[in-house]
C-alpha cells in the first residue's frame, strides 16, 4: 500500500524562496505508513570546497528523521532510479516537484520502478506535529581518553559500545529507565511511559498558555552499562587484568557532551524507542567526530571540546543540530554557516546558527526567567487581521523587559531603558550580538562615554528618550537607527506604511517615546479601506512578576487602537536597523 | 531486645566437634547482618599460629609444613595467650573470601569455662574484636568494616552449653545477651549474579615522579571504587524501588518461568543483575585536557559476582551487597597481586608492555548451602590450591570438582602484546622460588618478539 503523504506547510513557504531549476532532497518522518516531510535541502552545485552534503545534513536532523525524497523546483532532469541512491529508509523514495509558476506541487512514490501520483497531500502546521510527536532531548557527558590523536577512534569504539546496547536511558521527570531489553512482554508505549494524556479536550485553555520562543522537549539522560550479560558457558570471558604499556605520547581527556534530539510518535514501543534513541546519539557523535577531524586538520590550533548546539531557524518547523568546537567566535564558525545557509536554501543576509540563535528549553537551567515573545500568546481577533488589513508584526524573539526586573527598582522613569534592553534582547537572539542586556547604569555610562551626557548622568534617575536609545544602539551594537517624529498622537498612525515597512524589511521591536512615557512597538495592523490602525504595544510600565496570562489578560502586552496615543504630546521613533550579515 | 542470631545446625556439630578439655579454640562467626538479625553462613576456626617469623604467605603454605607445626605448639592454653593480631589477619583473607554483603560478624571461642564470666576474659576477647576491627577498618576496599555490634560465642566444652553475647566495641559497652539459635532448617538465600565489564585506561603522566606500581594500582581500585559505588543496580532488567523485596521479584521471575514452560531454566534461580553509571551533566567543564604521559595502564576484563542475600533482604540491602561485592573482589586480587610482586620493573627499556595478572576468582558452595564463597587462583594455579586455603582459613574440606573454576578465565598474554607492532620480548619477572604462588609478568621490549612468547606459554604450561 502506498504511503500517506503530509508535508508541513513551512516546506511550502520555504519553497516559495528558492530559486527556479533546483534539485534537493526531502527530509520526514514515517509513522504508520504515513510520511510527513519536515524540511528539504538544496544540491549545491559549487559543492567542491563545501563541507557539507545531504546524507551529512540527516545527521544534524533529529532521529527518526530521514532522507526520504528528492526535490526538484522549477524544471530538472529527472534521472530514475539514480537520483534515489542515497534514500535507503524506505523502498517507496518520494519525488516532489515545485513550480513557482500558480505555485503548482506534484508528489509520486517510487513504487516497483514506476513513479506513482500522489493524489491527496496533506498541508499540516507544526502544532499538528506536536500533537503526534514530541522531542526528546537525550543528554549525557561521556569520558573520553585518547592516545597521540587517535579520538576518532575512540570515538568510533565508543559509538559500537552505544550501538551493541551498552547504554540506559533515564527520563527524570517519571523516574522512568529504558534499557536494551529482549523482554518484549513488557513493552510499553512512550506515552504511558511519560504519562502523556490526549491534551485534546482542554488544548484550547488560554490560562495554561505557555510562552513561546522555549522549546519544549522531554528531557532524558544516558547511562552506561558496565555489566554484560550472561552467556552461555562457552564464552566465559578473562578475568581483569592490567595492561602496562610504557612509552611516551600525549593522552587526551575530557568529558563528551552528548545533546541529541529524536522526534518521536508518543505511540511507540519503549523498544523502538530505545533503538531510536540509539540512533540520535550515534548522530551526534557522528557530528563531533567530524568536528573533531575538521580540527585535526588544521593543526596549527588546538584542540577544542565539540558542543551540540540546538537550532530553529526562523520558518522552519523543526530543529536542527549542530556541533561547534567550544569557545570558537561567531566569524570563526563562519564557514560552516555559510554552508548551512546554502544547503537549508537560507538567505545571506540574516544569522541563523550564531550561539545567540540556540533554541532555548524549557526545565534548563541556563532559561532566564524574563518572557520572551508574550505577544504571540495574544489570540487575534477579526478586529486586527482580515482580509483588509495589511499586518506586520516583530520577526524572531525578544525579551520583555519592564519595571521593577533584576531587583531594581526603576518605576516612574526607567520605561525607555527597559524598551531599550528588550529591542537589545531581540539582537541577542537573533544572534546579533553576544553582549549581556546593559543595566540603566551602564547605558547611562555608555551616554556619558560618548560625550552626550555630563558625568552625574551615571547613578541618576534620570528618563531618556528615543534620541539617546539610538545612541546607545548605535555605540554598543554599531547598528543604525531611523527616526521618525510626529508632532501629535493623531499623527502616529499617518506613520503606519512606515512602520509597516519597517516590520517588513526589518522586524526589529521599535522604541516610541512621548510625552513622559516610552513604548515598545511590535507590530502594526493596517486597514487599507477605512484607514484604522492598530499598534501592538509592549509596555515597559508593568510592575508585577513574569506572568504571562496577567501580562495578557491586563493589556501589558496587546494591541491598542490609535487613542492610545496622546493627542498633545510630541513623539519619537526609534526603528532599529537589522545588519546584513549571517 | 538484643540481637537474634539465626544458625544451622551443622555449626553446631561442628563447634561441638572443637571442644578439648584443656585448651581453647577460637575463630571467626561468619555471616550476614541485618538490623537485629543475624544469619550465620558459617564458622571458621583461626589456624594456629605457626611461629615468629610469620608471614601471611607461610599461612597458605603447604599442608606438611602447617601440620609438623601444629603438632609440636601453638595450642591456646588460656584466653589471655590469644593472638590478637594474628586472628585478626586471619579475619582479612577470610573477609576476601566472603560474598558482598557478608562480614565477620564477631568471634566464637570454645574452651572449658564460661568465658563471658570472667572479667579479664571479655577485656581480652574485646582486644581481640577492636584489633581485628582496626585492621579491616583501614581496608575500606575490602568492605569488612563492622560498625554495628560484634558477637561472641562461647561453648564450654565442659558443659556443652553455648551462650551469645553482643557487645559495641567502640563504646566500650557492656555485653548484651543474643539469641543464638541452631535451626534444623537451612536460611533461605536469594542469589544475585552479575558480570562487570572493565574496560577502563588509566594514564601516567610524564612530569610526575614515578609510583609504585602498588600505588599506582591504589589509584586505579579507588578510581574503579567511586564508580562501582555512583552505579545505577538494575534487578532483572528493571530499576527497583529500594523497599520492595527480592521475594516479589524472584516470585514474578518463576512465574514468567512457568507460564513460558521453560523447563530447562528452572534450575537456576539466580537473579541477573546489571550495572549503569549515571551520565548526567554534573559539571560543564569543556576543557579538553592534554597531558604528556610515561605510560598507560589498561584494565580489562571481567569480574564475575556473586552475592547472596537473605530471605527477607529489599532491593537496597541487594544493591549494597552487589556493590560491596564487585569492589571487595576487585580489591582482593589487587592486593594479592602487589603482595606477590618481588620487585618493581624499573630500569627496563624505553617502550614495553607488561601484563600483569592479578588471581582470578573461583568460587565454592558451602557445604549443604547455595552459598559459595571465593578464592582467587594465580596464573598456572588449579583448584586444589583453593581446596588448600579453604581448609586453611575456614577449616573446611571441600571435594575438588565443587570448586567452580571456570566462572572466569586466565587471560591470553599473546592478546596483549600483539599491539602495535612493537616487538615484544617476554621475561618472567617473578617466579617464586617457592612455587606456591606464581605470578607472571610478562615485559615485552623491542627484541626477538612473539616466538618468545610461545615459549614463555609453553614454560607455563610445564609448571
Amino acid at each position: 500500500m502506498a504511503p500517506q503523504l503530509r508535508i508541513l506547510s513551512n516546506v511550502i513557504e520555504r519553497l516559495k524562496n528558492i530559486k527556479d531549476d533546483v534539485t534537493g532532497h526531502l527530509y520526514g518522518v514515517m509513522y504508520n505508513n504515513t510520511l510527513t516531510v519536515l524540511t528539504f535541502s538544496i544540491n549545491l552545485t559549487d559543492n567542491v570546497e563545501a563541507n557539507i552534503n545531504h546524507t551529512m545534513l540527516q545527521l544534524h536532523m533529529s532521529a527518526e528523521v530521514y532522507l526520504c525524497g528528492i526535490l526538484h523546483v522549477g524544471q530538472c532532469e529527472e534521472k530514475l532510479p539514480e537520483m534515489f541512491q542515497d534514500i535507503d529508509i524506505t523502498d517507496n523514495p518520494l519525488f516532489f516537484k515545485y513550480t513557482h509558476d500558480n505555485l503548482k506541487t506534484q508528489a509520486y512514490f517510487y513504487i516497483h520502478l514506476k513513479l506513482e501520483p500522489v493524489n491527496d497531500i496533506k498541508i499540516i502546521n507544526e502544532n499538528d506535529i506536536r500533537r503526534e510527536f514530541i522531542y526528546i532531548r537525550l543528554r549525557g557527558s561521556l569520558p573520553l581518553i585518547a592516545q597521540n590523536d587517535n579520538i576518532i577512534e575512540v570515538l568510533e569504539e565508543s559509538k559500537k559500545n552505544i550501538v551493541s546496547g551498552k547504554v540506559g536511558i533515564h527520563f527524570p521527570s517519571k523516574n522512568a529507565f529504558i534499557f536494551n531489553s529482549e523482554n518484549i512482554e513488557k513493552d510499553i508505549s512512550l506515552r504511558e511511559i511519560l504519562n502523556i494524556f490526549d491534551s485534546e479536550g482542554n488544548k484550547n485553555i488560554k490560562k495554561d498558555v505557555k510562552p513561546t520562543g522555549i522549546e519544549d522537549a522531554v528531557n532524558a539522560y544516558i547511562l552506561l552499562k558496565i555489566s554484560g550479560d550472561r552467556l552461555p558457558e562457552e564464552n566465559v570471558k578473562y578475568a581483569p587484568v592490567l595492561q602496562y604499556i610504557k612509552r611516551p605520547f600525549n593522552s587526551l581527556e575530557c568529558n563528551l557532551f552528548i545533546d541529541t534530539l529524536s522526534l518521536v510518535n508518543l505511540n511507540v514501543s519503549s523498544a523502538d524507542l530505545y533503538g531510536i534513541l540509539v540512533e540520535s546519539m550515534c548522530r551526534n557523535i557522528k557530528l563531533i567526530e567530524k568536528c573533531f577531524e575538521y580540527q585535526l586538520q588544521k593543526s596549527e590550533t588546538s584542540i577544542k571540546l565539540p558542543l551540540p548546539i540546538h537550532f530553529k531557524p526562523q520558518g522552519f518547523g523543526h530543529l536542527i543540530t549542530v556541533v561547534y568546537p567550544s569557545g570558537y567566535s561567531d566569524k570563526e564558525t563562519m564557514e560552516y554557516r555559510e554552508n548551512l545557509h546554502k544547503i537549508l536554501g537560507l538567505n545571506m543576509t540574516r544569522p541563523y546558527f550564531r550561539y545567540g540563535n540556540a533554541v532555548k528549553f524549557y526545565n534548563d537551567s541556563q532559561t532566564e526567567s524574563i518572557l520572551i515573545n508574550p505577544h504571540e500568546a495574544i489570540s487575534t481577533n477579526d478586529d486586527i487581521i482580515n482580509g483588509n488589513r495589511r499586518v506586520q508584526i516583530v520577526q524572531g524573539l525578544y525579551m520583555y523587559h519592564h519595571y521593577m526586573q533584576d531587583n531594581f527598582d526603576d518605576n516612574g522613569w526607567g520605561c525607555a531603558y527597559r524598551s531599550l534592553q528588550t529591542i537589545i534582547s531581540w539582537f541577542r537572539l537573533q544572534g546579533y550580538t553576544e553582549i549581556p542586556i546593559p543595566s540603566h547604569r551602564l547605558i547611562q555610562k555608555c551616554l556619558v562615554d560618548i560625550g552626550d551626557k555630563p558625568s552625574n548622568f551615571v547613578n541618576s534617575k534620570q528618563w531618556i528618550g528615543s534620541t539617546e536609545v539610538g545612541f546607545v544602539l548605535e555605540s554598543l551594537l554599531d547598528i543604525s537607527v531611523k527616526v521618525l517624529c510626529a508632532s501629535t498622537g493623531e499623527e502616529v498612525s499617518s506613520l503606519a506604511p512606515n512602520l509597516l515597512h519597517h516590520f517588513q524589511t526589518q522586524g526589529t521591536p521599535v522604541m516610541i517615546g512621548g510625552g513622559v512615557l516610552a513604548h515598545t512597538i511590535l507590530g502594526i495592523s493596517y486597514d487599507q479601506i477605512t484607514g484604522d490602525v492598530k499598534f501592538l504595544i509592549l509596555d515597559p510600565h508593568y510592575t508585577g512578576s513574569e506572568h504571562l496570562p496577567t501580562i495578557i489578560n491586563k493589556g501589558w502586552c496587546g494591541w491598542k487602537s490609535k487613542d492610545f496615543w496622546k493627542k498633545d504630546a510630541f513623539y519619537n521613533m526609534c526603528l532599529p536597523q537589522r545588519p546584513v550579515c549571517i | 531486645m538484643g540481637r537474634t542470631v539465626y544458625a544451622e545446625e551443622r555449626l553446631h556439630n561442628y563447634l561441638t566437634s572443637l571442644a578439648k578439655p584443656d585448651e581453647y579454640t577460637i575463630g571467626l562467626i561468619v555471616g550476614q547482618s541485618v538490623g537485629q538479625r543475624d544469619y550465620i553462613v558459617h564458622l571458621a576456626k583461626t589456624p594456629p599460629p605457626l611461629g615468629k617469623n610469620v608471614v601471611e604467605e607461610t599461612l597458605l603454605s603447604s599442608t606438611t609444613e602447617a601440620e609438623q607445626n601444629t603438632a609440636v605448639e601453638n595450642h591456646i592454653r588460656a584466653v589471655k595467650d590469644i593472638p590478637e593480631s594474628w586472628v585478626a589477619d586471619h579475619a582479612k583473607h577470610v573477609t576476601r573470601m566472603l560474598p558482598g554483603g557478608m562480614r565477620v560478624l564477631g568471634t566464637f571461642i570454645v574452651g572449658p569455662e564460661d568465658i563471658t564470666n570472667n572479667n579479664s576474659n571479655v577485656q581480652k576477647l574485646r582486644s581481640v574484636l577492636a584489633t581485628m576491627q582496626k585492621n579491616l577498618s583501614c581496608n575500606k576496599y575490602l568492605c569488612g568494616d563492622n560498625n554495628e555490634e560484634h558477637l561472641i560465642l562461647n561453648l564450654n566444652s565442659v558443659t556443652q552449653k553455648y551462650t551469645c553475647k553482643s557487645v559495641e566495641i567502640h563504646t566500650n559497652g557492656i555485653l548484651k545477651p543474643a539469641d543464638w539459635k541452631f535451626q534444623a532448617k537451612a536460611t533461605k538465600w536469594h542469589q544475585l549474579e552479575a558480570l562487570v565489564d572493565f574496560d577502563r585506561l588509566f594514564l601516567i603522566a610524564a612530569n610526575k615522579d614515578p609510583e609504585t606500581l602498588k600505588k599506582q594500582l591504589q589509584d586505579i581500585l579507588k578510581s574503579v571504587s567511586d564508580i562501582i559505588e555512583s552505579s545505577l543496580i538494575v534487578i532483572e532488567g528493571e530499576v527497583r524501588s529500594p523497599d520492595d523485596t527480592l521475594e516479589l521479584i524472584s516470585k514474578s521471575k518463576k512465574d514468567e518461568k512457568n507460564s513460558k514452560n521453560n523447563e530447562k531454566n528452572n534450575n537456576d534461580q539466580s537473579i541477573q543483575i546489571n550495572l549503569y553509571i549515571p551520565c548526567e551533566e554534573k559539571n560543564m567543564n569543556s576543557d579538553v585536557k592534554i597531558t604528556p604521559c610515561s605510560a598507560s595502564i589498561r584494565l580489562v576484563g571481567q569480574l564475575v559476582s556473586r552475592t547472596f542475600v537473605h530471605q527477607k533482604a529489599n532491593v537496597e540491602e541487594a544493591n549494597i551487597a552487589i556493590k560491596q561485592d564487585i569492589i571487595r573482589s576487585l580489591a582482593s586480587r589487587l592486593e594479592m597481586h602487589w603482595d606477590s610482586l618481588i620487585e618493581e620493573e624499573n630500569g627496563s627499556p624505553e617502550e614495553n608492555i607488561t601484563l600483569h595478572e592479578p588471581p582470578r576468582r573461583v568460587l565454592i558452595a558451602l557445604p549443604e548451602s547455595k552459598v559459595t564463597l571465593s578464592d582467587y587462583l594465580f596464573p598456572g594455579e588449579g583448584p586444589q590450591e583453593a581446596l588448600l586455603s579453604l581448609q586453611e582459613l575456614l577449616d573446611l574440606e571441600v571435594q575438588e570438582n565443587n570448586v567452580q573454576k571456570d566462572i572466569e578465565l586466565e587471560a591470553d598474554p599473546s592478546e596483549f602484546y600483539s599491539q602495535n607492532k612493537i616487538n615484544v620480548k617476554t621475561t618472567d619477572l617473578n617466579i617464586d622460588s617457592s612455587g606456591n604462588r606464581q605470578t607472571k609478568i610478562y615485559i615485552a621490549s623491542f627484541s626477538i618478539a612473539i616466538l618468545i612468547v610461545i615459549l614463555a606459554i609453553i614454560i607455563q604450561k610445564l609448571y
